[in-house]
Order: structure tokens, then C-alpha cells, then sequence
């Protein structure tokens, strides 16, 4: 078995007394992509730069294709680490052209190579007819896909992102997306990239490691991560939920929406999460209907779904989130019920 | 790194030798000083400095004011005519009007003729006086404020400004009651370096026969042959100095809470009609005429009247001195700069951060205090070297540094290397981290990345720097008049010794090139004025 394009071993990092990252080992293997997700400030920005080499480790080791890489006493500059860093505001040379900047990174002197690697490059991303402009005469996704070029033209075996797609807007940053997707398993390059973004995430990675305060707090999948997070703080992470609070009873926690399953002991204070998707919502006296009734408090056609706010009998409110165009008219009675795979019982902290 | 402080604490050491001057123990000269001429002194600048002080705050805020948010006919011509009169150095001016205003010369010449007056039958303004060296100061120093107070006034959101028009304030209010605090910060920092140009000025207070501070250190140290007394009253003249400095800094630091919010668009002129107009142009037009036009006429006049015009052989070896003295010292200083900057960058500790500061605090010094400062421990080290050889060798080395074009370009370097520092911080500042970052994780060592991503960056203003060093090098007067080396002369030098010996015409030739070099500054400013304003374009 072949080492992995990136290790880290139980690595720590501060700036001064703020501890940004803490014991964090992460592992990333050749061809596979990687996405460190976490709030902003939870240190995931740290772990690149100590991956690059733009931060020296503190305590802990980092290894690139199995090579010593970083330890206390032993730093390899970035310049020679053969990696490749895309960065947030894409940090493209604004007196060269898209040509030489994808070029900047290339060891090769020979002329006809250098042409070669460039082309290629650019053409990866769609950006050959680009080559003699100058950054700023580009859109901002178009800077971006040449960031990536220019990362990927040495041909590193790991590429790292830095919020790629941040700083472009929403109808930009997906097909953005798709182009870096793209270019990145042509590359066959491991890739670790970071994200406050958990759609993005999900959309990229193989992994995603959730990050806070420094640690990482679950590790997986997305469709595991989605499906079974393990606290409150990963469940929020992956988008909106309804919160509902109740105690364990001999494996269960009940609900207005019916009993949950836990493995929580007998008289724990539990909390509830719900996705919104998870409340399927129908019109009252429809057959097949859920048991819950509630009145439509407001209801926000968003295209693709529909956002409602529902109220309870007893005045408690939920959020809930259906396909497709629905507009009923505010206090129209419906009827609720629960998928209960997609709820989720974590201990009150 | 080690470069870095290196560099900066030598910058550093003719202000630190004149600081410790202040805890001397006093001589006898000191107290015959302080009994008759210190008072005089004390007086004259600190009212040199509150009638400029107040003349460029109301001609500077004024004028920027008027051009910024009002439009007139001629607007966008006297918004950079307005700095003109920067290129005009103060000693150039008071030559200028003192021909022009004395007794012989053409007004009151043309008074006389016009009305058949005679000696004592009217009353005429004395140019050669505290008033007169007041005016003719400010004359030349209000567009320091101008420029700051211009962009203050043009950085501001337009919001608040709009905000108090809804509210129903009038124009004077607005500029009293919102315009005016919200660049305070500005205006201060522009009447700090005024004023740090008012105290720096030999020339024209000398001219006027106005005693200060700066022509008090020349009387003791080359009149009464005193330098310990000199470097106290060169001490003394650095607190001054310090206060302003303090001042300018405090309000540098102010001018973050006065930005209100980052929106721009473009600001709301308001169109003046009538006579508002006319006084609206009149009002611009003033400091330009009697700031520029009228000094320019002097000396062409002269020039003209003089006719062989003075550019002669002995004119070229002058122009030469100065410009190979400026181009030294330009070109040293941008490097210097370049080498403190990256290293600041680079590895930005308090101690480098502090020397760094420290250094490029020169530019406020005056040039006569850095002349002592730089003088008094020369000296000591060419004769104790002297004394060595003779003692060791039998031969006498004479003077190795003090004298020398080392000494001149040193002072040069401690008073102006501010200027390119600023700018290559200023412009190093604008190119972020991530480029850096980009360039080393692309396999470029940090040597390498300053050679192909930072130099080709900062190329049009560290340009730009080297310009300004060199012009205010080829105007500078009381430290090239100290340090230059034996019959060494430039042009400034030669302008005032002209000057010195009342040879007001002949100073035409040397002052109009001055003035010349003078107008390549105002052309880049007035260059950075059509493109200063946020959002709108490069």
C-alpha cells in the first residue's frame, strides 16, 4: 500500500495563547478528496498552511507522500515541498499574465515544455484563449480557474484549497465547482481542501472531517456525516433543524411527533434534532396523512422547495421543508409526521 | 533582518545625539543664551507657527472644500493648480517678495509714481517681518492641508453628507457641522506637517530677519562658535518638533474612527451660479496666484530683466552638484527603504518594528538640528582617528568624514529616507500576504520573491519616491549649508548667498531650475488626484 499524499499526526498549533489547532491527526490518500469543514475560526485554515509550509509545526509531524515533512526542529520550506496551494482571494501575480502566472511554478527552463505544461493547464480549466490577459481583465470565476491552473501545472501530488470558492457568487461558484471537480480527478491529485460551506463539501469530497475549536469532531462520509452526526454541532452544521427537548424513557425519547429511538440511559435530558425535510407535511384530511396538526404561520416559495413555519397545538413552532412550489394561505391547517431516520437524539451538554 | 536594524538604529543615531543634549548641564553660554536671544527666539517661532498653523488650516480646508464638493468654472484646473505653490521653496518665495514689496522695489515704486508720494507720506506694509515671513510660510505650506483635507473630504461617504442635506442643513453647516470633524483628523496631520516645514525653514526667516530657533543655531554655533549651546537650542526646537510629531500620529490613529462606512459613489457637487461662483474662483484662485504665478513672474522678470540670464558655465557645475548629490541620495534611499520594508515585513518584531519608527521619524526633524546631530559626532570621530594616526603613523588624516559628501548625503538620508520608506511600506502594505504565500508555495525562496513579485510591483512608486527625494533634496537648505564639503555649491546654496549679499536678480537662474525640479512632485500628486477617489476605476 502506497503512504498517504498527506498525514498528520497528532499536530498542534498556536498563535501566541490562542490554541488554532489541537492533536489533529488527518490522513489523506493519493487520488482522494478531502474536506476539512468547520465555522470560521476553528483552525482549518492553520491545517493548510501548516500542510504548505507557510507555518512551521509547533508539536506533532507532517509527512507528504511518506516523507518527513514537518516536525519541531525539522521544517521543509514550502518552496520545496512540491505542493500546490489555492488560495482564498486566488493571490494571482497582477503584473504577469495568465500565461506566466500558470507558468510561475514550473521547474522546467525549456520553452517548448514550459508551452506545453501551460497550455495544458489552462486547458484543463477552459482558459486556453485567456493565456496573454492580465488577472484583473478576468471575471472573478475565471481567476479562480486559473488559480487552480497554476497550482496544478507542477503537477504536485497534493493540491490544497483554501475556501476556493468563496469569494465568488452563488450562480458563479456552481459551475466553478464543476470545472474544479473535474480538473481535480483528471489531475489524479489528493486534494485537501477547506470550507465553511457544508453543501460545497458534500458536493466535493470523498471525506469530509468536521472541524471545531481546533479538534476534529467526526469524520466520514458525507452521506454518513448527513445521516448520522454524532452531537448537535455537526447536525446544525449540515443545515437548518428543529430543536425539541425531552427525556429518555427506556430507549426512546417521546415527542409530540411520536417516540424516538436512543441509546441514551433512563432520565437523561435529552435534545431532538430534526431536519426540516424530515417532517413530511400534508393537507389536513388527505388520506395517508401524518397524526401532528399544525396551522401555517408563514410560507416561503424558494423554487426548488418551499420553507414553511408551522405552529404546534401548544404554540411551539417548526420548521419544515417540502419540494416544489406550496403556498398555503397563512393559518390553513395540516397534518405532520415524522421520518424518524432523520431524527436524532444527542445528550443535553 | 539584521540589514533591517542595522540600518534603521544608524538612521536613527543624529536625532538620539541631539535628544541627549537635552540632560548637558548647562554652561555659561547657555545662561547668557537663555537671558537675552531664548525668549526672542521662543516667541518668534511659536508665532510663526500659530499664524500658519491657522493660515493653511483656512486656505487648505477651504480651498479643498470648494473644489470637492462644489462645481464652478475652472474647477478641474485649479483642483491641481492648487498645488502648485508646493514647488516653490520657502526661501525662493521670501527672496521673491522682498524684491517685490521693499522699498525699491516695483510696488511701491509704481505707488510713488502713480500718486507722488515720497518717503514718509503713506503707509505701506513691511514685507521684512513676523507678518511677512507668517504669509509668505503659509503661501507655500497650505497644500499640505490641501492635499490631506482633499482626501478626506473626498474619501467620506457620501451618506452623511446627504444625510445632513435631508436633515436640512445649509452649506456652512454641513462643512462646519459634518465635513470639517469628520476630516479633523486630516486637517491635523496636514497643519503637523506645515508646520514641521515652517520650523525646518532658514532661508526666508533669515530673509525677513525673523529670529527663530533654526537661524538661532546658526548664530551660535557659526557666529559665537558655541556647538554645545547650538545642539541644546537644536534640542530644544526637537520638542517641538515632538509635539507635532505626537500630534500627527494621534490623529493618524483618529482617522480610523472617523470612516463611516465604505460606500462610495460619486459625491453629490453642488453647482454654484452668479456671484457665488466668481468668489468661489476668486478664492481658489488667490493661493495660486500669489503662491505660484507671482513668485514665477518675480523671477522671470528678472531673469529677463538681468539679461545675460545667469545659465552660464558656472551654473552647470552648480546643477550638477545638486543633481548628482540628489540622484545619490534618492537612489540610496529607495534601496534602503526597500531592504527595511521587506525586512519589517518579513519578520515584524517590536524591536525592528521600533527602529523602524524610530528612523523614519527624520522627516519632521529640521534639516539645521540633523546638521548638529550628525556634525557633533563626526567631528569626534575624525579627531580621534586624526589623533590615532598621528599618534601611531606621525601623519595627520584631516577631516575623513565631517565635510564630506558622506556627511551631506547622510543628513539627506536621515531627513528624507521617511519618504520612500512610507512609500515602499505603503505599496509592499498593498500587496498581500497571499502573494507571498502564492510565490514560495510555487518553489520561489523569499530572496526570489522579492526580485520577481514585489520589485515589479512597487516599481511605479518606488519611482515615484525617488522623485521626491530627489526634488526635496535639490530644495533642501540649512543641512547642504552645514555639511556640504568645502566650496562645494549647489544651487539652493548659491540662491542663498545671492540672496545674502541682496543680489536678489541674480538669484533667478538658480531659484527658477529649483523651481522647475519643484513641479515634478505637484505633476505626480495632481496625476494621483484624478484617480484618488474609491470605486471609481484604476
Amino acid at each position: 500500500m502506497s503512504s498517504p499524499a498527506l498525514a498528520l499526526d497528532d499536530v498542534s498549533h498556536s498563535y501566541g495563547a490562542v490554541r488554532a489547532v489541537i492533536d489533529l491527526s488527518l490522513a489523506v490518500a493519493p487520488g482522494e478528496v478531502v474536506c476539512l469543514l468547520g465555522p470560521s475560526g476553528c483552525g482549518k485554515s492553520t491545517v493548510l498552511r501548516l500542510a504548505a509550509g507557510l507555518e512551521e509545526v509547533q508539536a506533532g509531524r507532517i509527512a507528504i507522500n511518506g516523507i518527513l515533512a514537518g516536525a519541531p526542529g525539522t521544517h521543509v520550506p514550502p518552496e520545496d515541498r512540491n505542493v500546490g496551494l489555492v488560495f482564498q482571494d486566488f493571490a494571482l501575480f497582477p503584473h504577469l499574465t495568465i500565461c506566466n502566472n500558470v507558468g510561475f511554478g514550473l521547474r522546467s527552463r525549456d520553452p517548448v515544455v514550459r508551452r506545453e505544461r501551460i497550455l495544458a493547464a489552462l486547458g484543463d480549466v477552459g482558459l486556453v484563449h485567456a493565456e496573454q490577459a492580465f488577472p484583473h481583465m478576468l471575471s472573478g470565476g475565471e481567476q479562480q480557474r486559473v488559480a487552480l491552473a497554476r497550482a496544478l501545472a507542477p503537477r504536485p501530488r497534493l493540491v490544497l484549497l483554501d475556501e476556493p470558492f468563496s469569494g465568488l457568487d452563488a450562480r458563479l461558484r456552481e459551475q466553478v465547482r464543476d470545472v474544479t471537480v473535474e480538473a481535480l480527478r483528471k489531475s489524479g491529485t489528493a486534494t485537501l481542501m477547506v470550507t465553511h460551506d457544508a453543501e460545497e463539501a458534500m458536493f466535493m469530497a470523498d471525506r469530509i472531517a468536521v472541524m471545531r475549536d481546533g479538534r476534529i469532531v467526526q469524520e466520514g462520509t458525507p452521506i454518513d456525516l448527513y445521516r448520522h452526526p454524532i452531537s448537535l454541532f455537526v447536525a446544525a452544521f449540515f443545515g437548518e433543524i428543529n430543536r425539541l427537548a425531552g427525556t429518555a424513557r427506556h430507549g426512546e425519547v417521546a415527542t409530540r411527533f411520536g417516540p424516538v429511538p436512543t441509546g441514551l440511559a433512563d432520565g437523561a435530558a435529552a435534545e431532538v434534532v430534526i431536519r426540516p425535510e424530515a417532517l413530511r407535511v400534508s393537507l389536513a384530511g388527505e388520506t395517508g396523512s401524518g397524526t401532528v396538526p399544525a396551522r401555517v404561520v408563514s410560507a416561503h416559495p424558494l423554487g426548488r422547495s418551499t420553507r414553511l413555519v408551522l405552529a404546534l397545538d401548544d404554540g411551539h413552532r417548526v420548521k419544515a421543508r417540502i419540494w416544489g412550489l406550496y403556498h398555503p394561505a397563512v393559518g390553513a391547517p395540516v397534518m405532520l409526521a415524522l421520518d424518524p431516520r432523520q431524527a436524532f437524539v444527542f445528550p443535553v451538554d | 533582518m539584521l540589514a533591517t536594524a542595522a540600518i534603521a538604529a544608524v538612521i536613527a543615531i543624529p536625532i538620539l545625539v541631539v535628544l541627549s543634549y537635552v540632560f548637558v548641564p548647562t554652561g555659561d553660554i547657555w545662561q547668557h543664551l537663555a537671558s537675552t536671544v531664548l525668549p526672542r527666539y521662543v516667541t518668534n517661532t511659536l508665532w510663526l507657527m500659530v499664524g500658519v498653523g491657522a493660515g493653511t488650516l483656512v486656505i487648505g480646508t477651504g480651498t479643498a472644500w470648494l473644489v470637492t464638493l462644489h462645481r464652478f468654472p475652472g474647477r478641474d484646473l485649479l483642483q491641481w493648480m492648487l498645488l502648485l505653490p508646493m514647488a516653490v521653496p520657502s526661501y525662493v518665495i521670501a527672496y521673491t517678495y522682498g524684491g517685490l514689496m521693499d522699498f525699491a522695489g516695483p510696488v511701491q515704486s509704481a505707488l510713488r509714481q502713480l500718486f507722488g508720494w515720497h518717503k514718509s507720506d503713506y503707509w505701506f506694509p513691511e514685507i521684512r517681518t513676523l507678518g511677512g515671513a507668517i504669509t509668505i510660510l503659509t503661501l507655500v505650506l497650505y497644500p499640505y492641508v490641501y492635499l490631506l483635507a482633499r482626501a478626506a473630504f473626498t474619501e467620506q461617504s457620501v451618506c452623511v453628507l446627504e444625510a445632513s442635506r435631508t436633515l436640512g442643513a445649509g452649506p456652512w453647516r454641513r462643512f462646519l457641522g459634518v465635513g470639517l470633524p469628520l476630516a479633523r483628523p486630516a486637517v491635523v496631520a496636514g497643519v503637523a506637517l506645515a508646520l514641521m516645514e515652517t520650523l525646518n525653514d532658514l532661508g526666508a526667516v533669515q530673509h525677513f530677519a525673523v529670529d527663530t530657533f533654526t537661524t538661532g543655531i546658526f548664530r551660535t554655533w557659526f557666529g559665537l562658535g558655541e556647538p554645545a549651546a547650538a545642539a541644546q537650542l537644536a534640542a530644544i526646537l526637537l520638542l517641538f518638533v515632538l509635539f507635532l510629531l505626537v500630534l500627527e500620529r494621534w490623529s493618524r490613529g483618529e482617522a480610523r474612527y472617523h470612516q463611516t462606512s465604505i460606500r462610495y459613489r460619486a459625491l453629490p457637487s453642488l453647482r454654484l451660479k452668479g456671484i457665488e461662483a466668481g468668489l468661489a474662483v476668486a478664492a481658489c484662485t488667490m493661493p495660486v496666484l500669489l503662491g505660484f504665478l507671482v513668485p514665477l513672474g518675480v523671477l522671470l522678470w528678472w531673469a529677463i530683466r538681468s539679461q545675460a540670464l545667469g545659465f552660464d558655465e558656472r551654473f552647470a557645475g552648480l546643477a550638477l552638484h545638486s543633481v548628482s548629490l540628489a540622484a545619490l541620495a534618492a537612489g540610496l534611499a529607495v534601496v534602503l527603504s526597500l531592504v527595511l520594508a521587506y525586512g519589517a515585513r518579513l519578520r515584524p518584531t517590536p524591536l525592528v518594528r521600533g527602529l523602524v519608527r524610530l528612523a523614519s521619524t527624520g522627516y519632521a526633524v529640521p534639516g539645521a538640528v540633523i546638521a548638529v546631530g550628525i556634525m557633533l559626532p563626526f567631528a569626534a570621530i575624525d579627531r580621534t582617528i586624526d589623533a590615532w594616526a598621528r599618534a601611531t603613523f606621525g601623519v595627520s588624516t584631516g577631516l575623513i568624514l565631517s565635510g564630506t559628501v558622506i556627511a551631506v548625503t547622510f543628513a539627506y538620508l536621515v531627513r528624507f529616507l521617511a519618504i520612500s520608506f512610507n512609500a515602499a511600506e505603503a505599496s509592499l502594505a498593498k500587496v498581500g500576504r497571499s502573494m507571498d504565500d502564492a510565490g514560495r508555495v510555487l518553489g520561489r525562496r523569499p530572496i526570489e520573491i522579492l526580485t520577481t513579485i514585489h520589485l515589479p510591483l512597487l516599481r511605479p512608486s518606488l519611482l515615484a519616491a525617488a522623485l521626491l527625494v530627489f526634488v526635496d533634496v535639490i530644495k533642501e537648505l540649512p543641512a547642504t549649508l552645514v555639511l556640504r564639503p568645502f566650496n562645494f555649491d549647489t544651487l539652493a546654496i548659491h540662491a542663498y548667498e545671492l540672496a545674502g549679499d541682496e543680489r536678489l536678480a541674480e538669484v533667478a537662474a538658480p531659484a527658477l531650475a529649483i523651481l522647475a525640479a519643484g513641479l515634478g512632485p505637484v505633476v505626480l500628486l495632481a496625476r494621483s488626484i484624478g484617480r484618488s477617489r474609491p470605486g471609481h476605476g484604476p
